[in-house]
């Protein structure tokens, strides 16, 4: 266990881990974008910035999901400095996706409803955190997506911006996307996985194999479920398995008599 | 597991409200909506029987086989969900046969795990209410006693219950049909 100084509070918290995490762990509240914990620390955002000082650490401003805690650290993630950077960090963000309702809504628990700083026309809902990315590439293994073009025209595509024939339609790219860039968009048995302005797939849903609803697609079910025994993998919507699960429920071993 | 006897129960969805409010703040009843009811069983209605589904814990979990993140775990008595980890790519709900899990947006839990407010969608289903002291809520409100926390020990009752009637049939020697010497 490592001994760290949470805003003057001292907690223990184990080895290895980041402050970000150790602060979660405490119950302190640090706002981040692109922290998920099913992947690890990447340190695009910034936001969870917080003042750190210690016996290893020289007194500064970090990104708490990529600094490890060490014994003696003194951080505070609320100091005046910490506020001020913070607020700035919004402004820039604001002023890349002005639109997002949820960065919105995060800034202004900070304190920033306006930005100085605008990219006009540029504008997009896209904070380039690369969640989406690297969910798709770590955790889903397809790699539809990726980050292409550099400065401001760096821009989440497909390869060539063409509609992805690796992606597999699941939609885990828009579940942890922060801002509601990417989007699945299901209707008249298709799906479409659109960014924006940019369409990266789209398929045609498999049916309900008990009452034609839409429910998956070929790919999904040919490439995510090959951990399940042959056969077991089956095209059936959530009601038509629980009314099944239901009509053999009285089958069950009679424990009830 | 917690399970249900379709011939007791009425179709009544208490267990429903129940497990919604035993997973919501402790003062959610006023403020519930249809966005934040989000119970983990289902009851579900059919010409022929009313009963609640809910998860099986099974052993084998099918769901947790195929989770990319290790979201869903297979812990002692049951298969443990961690929120956080989830990146909502529904395999285990495809996986499911039992069709008793879902993946659906979270607002409930936004201020727990993710004080940042970004948006969070993660696995649902039965987890025992392990949080709680008192047992599953289903199971304490039903009013017809219709919903049964399904322990190793009734499980080895039902399989004595069940060898017994299958040494009865013999010694009556197939009365009703069943492992009649006679036919054979």
């Amino acid at each position: 266990m490592t001994t760290i100084t949470l805003n003057g509070q001292t907690h223990e918290v184990p080895e290895g881990m980041t402050v970000l995490e150790a602060a979660r762990l405490a119950r302190v509240e640090i706002p981040t974008l692109c922290h998920h914990e099913a992947l690890g620390s990447y340190g695009a955002c910034r936001v969870c910035v917080v003042e750190a000082e210690g016996p290893a650490q020289r007194r500064g401003l970090v990104a708490s999901c990529t600094l490890p805690v060490s014994e003696g650290l003194v951080v505070l993630t609320d100091s005046p400095d910490v506020q001020r950077t913070r607020k700035v960090l919004f402004e820039l963000l604001l002023g890349r996706s002005p639109d997002s309702e949820s960065l919105r809504a995060m800034a202004k628990r900070y304190g920033v409803e306006f930005t100085r700083f605008g990219l006009g026309a540029q504008h997009d809902l896209c904070v380039r955190c690369g969640l989406c990315v690297r969910t798709c590439k770590e955790k889903i293994g397809a790699a539809a997506i990726s980050f292409a073009g550099r400065g401001q025209g760096r821009n989440v595509t497909t390869e060539f911006g063409a509609l992805s024939e690796l992606c597999i339609g699941c939609g885990s790219c828009a579940a942890v996307c922060p801002t509601g860039m990417i989007r699945v968009e299901d209707g008249g048995g298709e799906r479409a996985i659109v960014r924006q302005d940019l369409t990266i797939a789209r398929f045609a849903l498999l049916m309900c194999t008990s009452c034609c609803a839409p429910v998956i697609t070929q790919k999904f079910m040919d490439q995510r479920l090959q951990a399940l025994p042959e056969g077991q993998a089956e095209v059936l919507c959530l009601d038509c398995k629980r009314q099944r699960t239901a009509a053999t429920a009285g089958s069950f071993p009679n424990i009830w008599s | 597991m917690v399970i249900a006897d379709p011939g007791r129960c009425i179709g009544c969805r208490t267990c429903e409200l129940a497990c919604a409010l035993a997973h919501s703040a402790p003062d959610a009843l006023a403020t519930l909506s249809p966005a934040s009811f989000i119970p983990r069983l289902k009851v579900v209605k059919t010409a022929k029987v009313s009963t609640p589904v809910q998860c099986r814990q099974c052993d084998d979990a099918p769901c947790a086989a195929v989770c990319p993140t290790g979201t869903l775990v297979k812990g002692d008595h049951s298969v443990e969900v961690i929120p956080s980890q989830c990146i909502g790519c529904k395999s285990c709900m495809i996986a499911c046969s039992f069709g008793v899990i879902e993946v659906l947006p979270c607002e409930l839990m936004v201020s727990d795990h993710h004080p940042s407010g970004r948006t969070h969608v993660e696995a649902v289903k039965c987890d025992l209410c392990e949080s709680r002291g008192a047992g599953p809520a289903c199971v304490e409100v039903c009013p017809t006693k219709a919903i049964y926390v399904v322990d190793s020990a009734v499980l080895a009752t039902a399989a004595l219950k069940r060898r017994e009637h299958s040494a009865a049939m013999l010694v009556i020697g197939g009365s009703d049909g069943y492992m009649s010497h006679a036919d054979a």
